[in-house]
């Protein structure tokens, strides 16, 4: 087979977790997946038989807007449906944008396409397949919100969305905050098991809550999808913590970290559990190691007082008030490495070989303290824009973009930004792209 | 219990069909085998057994399929089944492991021989729920349609002769509108009758009703519609 481009592929191993971390983190994963069986429920958003009449013309326009309908939503519709009539109406006007609008309004556009991109994102494994839960709820809940809420709020609101109190009363969803929300998915897994319309059952909350001390309490340190249980559980969960930023840079800046790797970055960061002699070879280091754990290593201070492990109830995101274990281990493996004693984090991918790449703007340019600051740091960036634009664009265009159409992405990216990050616009500005759809 | 039977082997059937006629619309048949289907957006073949040679050369869009719940969620929507049978989403449920996990960032652009049994399976099971929704609705003819979404003109009641040819192709541009979104070409209704003829001449199975063996025939045209590559696309 022989197609355009796909997804970059995964990173080769850079980091090998111990056989111990590949195990708990396994047997965590195995443990969510027994104890989360999804049922398999129907599209409860109302549907309407359509009964298209066998004589009618169909013009080049309604097919271009049952296709800009299909791509926005990932659904297909029947091409005589009244929604597609409507979008015809405004292609013929020449209005394609508006047109585009119309898919987006649509609830199958947030509860297909939407949640579908925030799956991906989820989980390590990038599978649409990953249940529903936090995460995927917050992401749709900020796009369906993009009236109020810029999209720079997935890293940086302290906020998170759930079920409506009339959802939950009348499909009786679980909503125990520590048994159903904090410590375990049963909130989420049941309004995926339930059918229920994300467009229209989900809320927003605030604060972000979390296990600290034995208890729940209002997150400290809140950031958007960085600080929910469903990103703290696919990147928190053994390892040390340096999965947080790997897959930060990977899923809201689009890129793998050897695309980001810099040998000429900072090494100050690094911790004391990577090894400054790899086969003895100390030149291994400073070209190959350093050029990934100088810059991540440089952020993962952010993350120093994050875990995600069992907590009497489950499992939860708990925070400490010291850093966590795991962002210290392996201490003579370099003794001199460096020791996390905070949540400070520093900026070392401002070199040359990044700058462009990133673009990096905003108060927390050279680096700050805790997550929220990180979070703040990656949407401030133009990095963060284009790539909220790049995964549009693959979604929608079911292709990512070719090299000739960087500028593209680029130009629609600043005017993401000067829309006030308005995610579906943004959507509505890629999808109604010549290039796009045809 | 002869009825199921019945539903197993026109499904098979019509799997049978669907695998002959993965080359609906804008594709040509480079080589009718697909137990390996390979689609190319490009519209050059590759040279390969299975070669399904999209000639929509102007778009640079990859030819792929629905995913995963989505594929259950359009077929609901093209066919306007707001609820569909706990039989049919016990098809999806079983069938799903052999659907494509890919999503939104990696489209679905192989498609396996497991993958189209499942998608036939699911869209047999959606077929058999539609039937049994416009069965309950009023019959129409052609100058007075009833209520009735893609069975028109088809009479429930009585053997698949009394279908006449204009109430097929009624039929198979109703569907053809709501589940390819396009009009069907002549070469592919004449390519539908044709198969739909075929099976219709096949000993009818020993009990079965005439009004069964009509429910059969239309659901042959809905799977085999529903289930080809234009009615799955992404």
């Amino acid at each position: 087979m022989r197609l355009t481009e796909k997804r970059d592929s995964k990173p080769n191993s850079y980091h090998s977790e111990s056989l111990a971390e590949q195990l708990t983190r396994m047997s965590m994963v195995l443990i969510a997946s027994l104890t989360f069986v999804p049922a398999v429920m129907a599209q409860t958003t109302p549907i309407t038989a359509v009964a298209c009449d066998p004589s009618e013309a169909i013009s080049s326009e309604r097919t271009l807007a049952l296709k800009l309908f299909q791509s926005i939503t990932a659904t297909r519709i029947p091409i005589c449906d009244a929604r597609i009539k409507q979008m015809e109406t405004l292609i013929k006007a020449g209005n394609r944008k508006g047109a585009a609008a119309i898919a987006t309004a649509d609830p199958l556009f947030y509860d297909i396409m939407v949640r579908d991109i925030a799956r991906q994102l989820s989980n390590k494994d990038e599978s649409v397949q990953a249940p529903l839960n936090d995460f995927v709820a917050t992401f749709v809940g900020v796009v369906r919100d993009s009236d109020t809420t810029s999209a720079k709020e997935l890293l940086t609101g302290n906020a998170f969305y759930k079920a409506n109190p009339t959802a939950i009363t009348t499909n009786t969803i679980r909503n125990t905050e520590r048994a159903d929300l904090v410590s375990s998915n049963n909130h989420y897994a049941d309004i995926q098991s339930k059918g229920l319309s994300l467009f229209s059952t989900l809320v927003k909350q605030t604060p972000q809550r979390a296990i600290a001390g034995g208890a729940v309490v209002d997150h400290p340190d809140g950031a958007g999808l960085l600080t929910t249980r469903g990103w703290a559980e696919a990147q928190g969960t053994a390892g040390t913590n340096r999965r947080f930023v790997e897959q930060t840079f990977r899923q809201f800046m689009c890129v793998t970290m050897q695309q980001w790797a810099d040998a000429q970055a900072s090494d100050e960061r690094i911790g004391r559990d990577v090894t400054r002699t790899p086969g003895g070879d100390f030149s291994a280091f400073q070209s190959t190691c350093k050029a990934c754990h100088g810059q991540m290593d440089g952020f993962r201070g952010a993350f120093a007082f994050v875990d995600f492990i069992a907590d009497g109830n489950g499992f939860a995101q708990t925070i400490s008030t010291a850093p966590v274990a795991k962002m210290n281990q392996k201490t003579s493996e370099y003794p001199n490495g460096f020791v996390t004693t905070d949540a400070s984090f520093l900026n070392f991918a401002k070199g040359k070989a990044n700058a462009d790449k990133f673009g990096w703007s905003g108060s927390s340019f050279n680096g700050g303290t805790g997550i929220r600051q990180f979070g703040q740091l990656i949407a401030d960036s133009k990095g963060f824009s284009r790539c909220m634009v790049r995964r549009a664009f693959t979604a929608v265009c079911r292709r990512s973009p070719v090299e000739g159409e960087e500028n593209q992405i680029r130009s629609l990216a600043s005017q993401f930004e000067l829309d006030n990050h308005h995610m579906r616009h943004m959507f509505e500005n890629v999808a109604s792209q010549s290039n796009c759809v045809k | 219990m002869k009825k199921h039977t019945e539903m197993i082997s026109t499904l098979l059937t019509t799997f049978i069909v669907i695998l002959a006629f993965q080359n609906c619309a804008k594709h040509e048949v480079a080589n009718p085998k697909i137990d390996a289907a390979t689609l190319n957006n490009d519209g050059t073949p590759d040279g390969t057994a299975g070669d399904i040679v999209d000639s929509s050369k102007a778009d640079p869009k990859p030819v792929s399929v629905n995913y995963s719940e989505n594929l259950l969620i359009s077929m609901q929507n093209q066919l306007g089944v707001a609820t569909p049978s706990a039989k049919t989403l016990a098809a999806f449920t079983a069938g799903k492991g052999q659907l494509s996990a890919k999503g939104p960032f990696n489209n679905v652009e192989t498609v396996n021989q497991p993958m189209w049994g499942a998608i036939t399976t699911i869209a047999g099971e959606f077929c058999v729920d539609t039937i049994n929704l416009e069965k309950a609705k009023t019959i129409g003819t052609a100058a007075a349609p009833g209520p009735r979404s893609f069975f028109n003109q088809v009479d429930f009641t009585r053997a698949p002769a009394s279908v006449s040819d204009t109430a097929r192709s009624d039929v198979i541009r109703r569907l053809a509108l709501a589940v390819w979104g396009r009009t069907e070409t002549a070469a592919e209704q004449t390519l539908i009758k044709t198969t739909l003829d075929a099976i219709l001449a096949l000993p009818p199975v020993t009990g079965t009703s005439v009004a069964v063996q009509t429910e059969n025939a239309m659901l042959v045209v809905c799977s085999t519609m529903l289930a080809s590559l234009d009615g799955v696309r992404n």
